[in-house]
């Protein structure tokens, strides 16, 4: 028996010096640029920016520098009105730890989810009201969030989704056997389509949860997927930079494009006809391909460095946001840069 | 010891480490990217850090390793199975560990989230908002 516990005692003396050797070794030869990044200053980073109530106010979350590698990850909420000229909003949201948002197209509210799930929608409408509290998601650090267009209806996914009602408060559905990585609401209706871990994507019915049909992205390791207003065309990307367009009806795939970059978060515009794309080509850019073809139509400059993320009001104004926390805003139709501006976290 | 089964328990901490080390390295966004259940319960637990998650990794790595050797001493061919088994799956977490779906992206985001060259922007600061070239409208 002593000599058991001798030679596990040995065993464990062994295990923890190979233990300690190989992570000497692997850190000064593997990693020795993270191991000396440990303790930088994390830079902010404009996370999202989402539209409301029919292009006239905006939400952005905004992730904030984290001055300690201890930091937990904080965000905050910059909500802004868009009717010109454009102006920061007023909204109390003291003691709201956001981590995701969502804003409806066609209604004044957005919807935040803090980290442990709780959901709470903003009114956006004249005078400032604290964010109402309208429910809880089983589970903590949701990766998606996304409400329909009249922000009646709420999903919230991580790996389980639940759906909720706006105006009861109440959850209509959940489901924890599935899992989905991103899901919308096809703009004016209540149609929810979700990029599940499987890589296919699924149609689940908003009232009850069902899947209406499952159906594949015709791209490997799918990511992302925006479908057009008039939900004849869906685009699948994934973050090696592979864009398919389909047929929504049919899932036959139209036509293919690998961008370099790969945050280029396709979206259409509102009337289908273009897919909207950031893209790098000697200077960081947005990208317009008929949304038929791939053809490239034109293209919208003057972001001021990389852009990371991109969305299109209903009556076509492009946001994108760049790694310098700049949102630089165009008009679809004529091209023009018609505003830009960054948050203070990145004075 | 035999060379071979040094080498695969070698290999089995090594892997260990190194996914410890890229849990480090992609602090920032383990509570997204996280897979398995244990460690995500283990993240969530600990309030998005790291750090317990990282002490259950080290401290299971050591007791496995220390098993695989004291079951060597004890039955060399049962041990030297077992130990090659472990392995297996170690280098099937490490092929994982390199997918594209598991690792480009977390690294994506920390490479889009470095701050590239930030140039100095003029325009006046309201309600927390610094605005800049507004309304070429």
């Amino acid at each position: 028996m002593s000599r058991h516990i001798r030679n596990i005692g040995f065993a464990l003396a062994l295990s923890t010096a190979a233990l300690v050797a190989l992570l000497i070794l692997q850190a000064l030869l593997l990693f020795r640029g993270h191991i000396a990044r440990l303790g930088d200053i994390a830079p902010p980073g404009i996370e999202y920016l989402s539209i409301c109530d029919d292009g006239r106010h905006a939400l952005l979350l905004i992730r904030e520098p984290m001055t300690e590698y201890r930091d937990r990850i904080r965000h905050t909420l910059a909500p802004f009105s868009t009717m010109p000229p454009p102006a920061p909003l007023s909204l109390p949201t003291a003691g709201l730890a956001p981590w995701r948002i969502t804003g409806a197209r066609q209604a004044p509210f957005a919807f935040v989810a803090s980290k442990r799930g709780d959901l709470y929608s903003l009114d956006l409408r004249g005078n400032p009201a604290p964010p109402i509290h309208f429910g809880r998601h089983p589970l903590p650090y949701l990766k998606d969030l996304a409400c329909t267009d009249d922000a009646s209806l709420v999903v919230a996914a991580n790996i389980s989704i639940s759906c909720w009602d706006r105006a009861t408060a109440r959850c209509l559905w959940s489901r924890d056997d599935c899992e989905i990585i991103r899901g919308m609401f096809v703009p004016n209706t209540y149609r929810f389509f979700a990029v599940l871990t499987t890589g296919q994507i699924a149609e689940l019915d908003a009232h009850s949860g069902v899947t209406l049909r499952e159906f594949p992205s015709h791209s490997a390791c799918t990511t992302y997927l925006d479908i057009s207003l008039d939900s004849q065309r869906l685009v699948a990307a994934n973050p090696l930079g592979d864009c398919v367009v389909s047929v929504l009806a049919a899932n036959e795939p139209l036509w293919s494009r690998q961008f370099p970059s790969n945050s280029f978060a396709p979206r259409f515009s509102p009337d289908g006809r273009i897919l909207v794309a950031a893209d790098v080509q000697r200077r960081p850019r947005v990208t317009l391909l008929c949304a038929d073809s791939g053809d490239v139509l034109g293209e919208l400059t003057g972001a001021r460095a990389m852009i990371l993320g991109l969305t299109i009001s209903p009556h076509g104004a492009v946001y994108a946001w760049d790694v310098t926390g700049t949102v630089s805003v165009w008009d679809l139709a004529s091209r023009a840069l018609l505003f830009q501006f960054r948050p203070e976290q990145f004075k | 010891m035999k060379r071979n089964f040094l080498l695969m328990w070698l290999f089995i901490i090594g892997v260990s480490v190194h996914d410890g080390l890229l849990v480090l390295s992609h602090r920032m966004v383990m509570n997204e990217f996280e897979l398995n259940p244990i460690g995500r319960w283990l993240l969530h637990s600990n309030g998005g850090d790291i750090w317990l998650l990282l002490a259950v990794k080290a401290l299971g790595t050591l007791a496995a390793s220390s098993i695989l050797l004291w079951l060597y001493w004890l039955h060399p061919r049962l041990g030297w199975t077992v130990c090659a088994g472990v392995c297996l799956l170690q280098l099937t977490l490490l092929i994982f560990l390199y997918l594209p779906l598991s690792l480009v992206h977390p690294v994506d985001v920390l490479e889009k989230r470095l701050p590239a060259n930030s140039p100095h922007f003029g325009g006046g600061t309201y309600n927390g908002i610094s605005w800049l070239d507004v309304a070429t409208q």
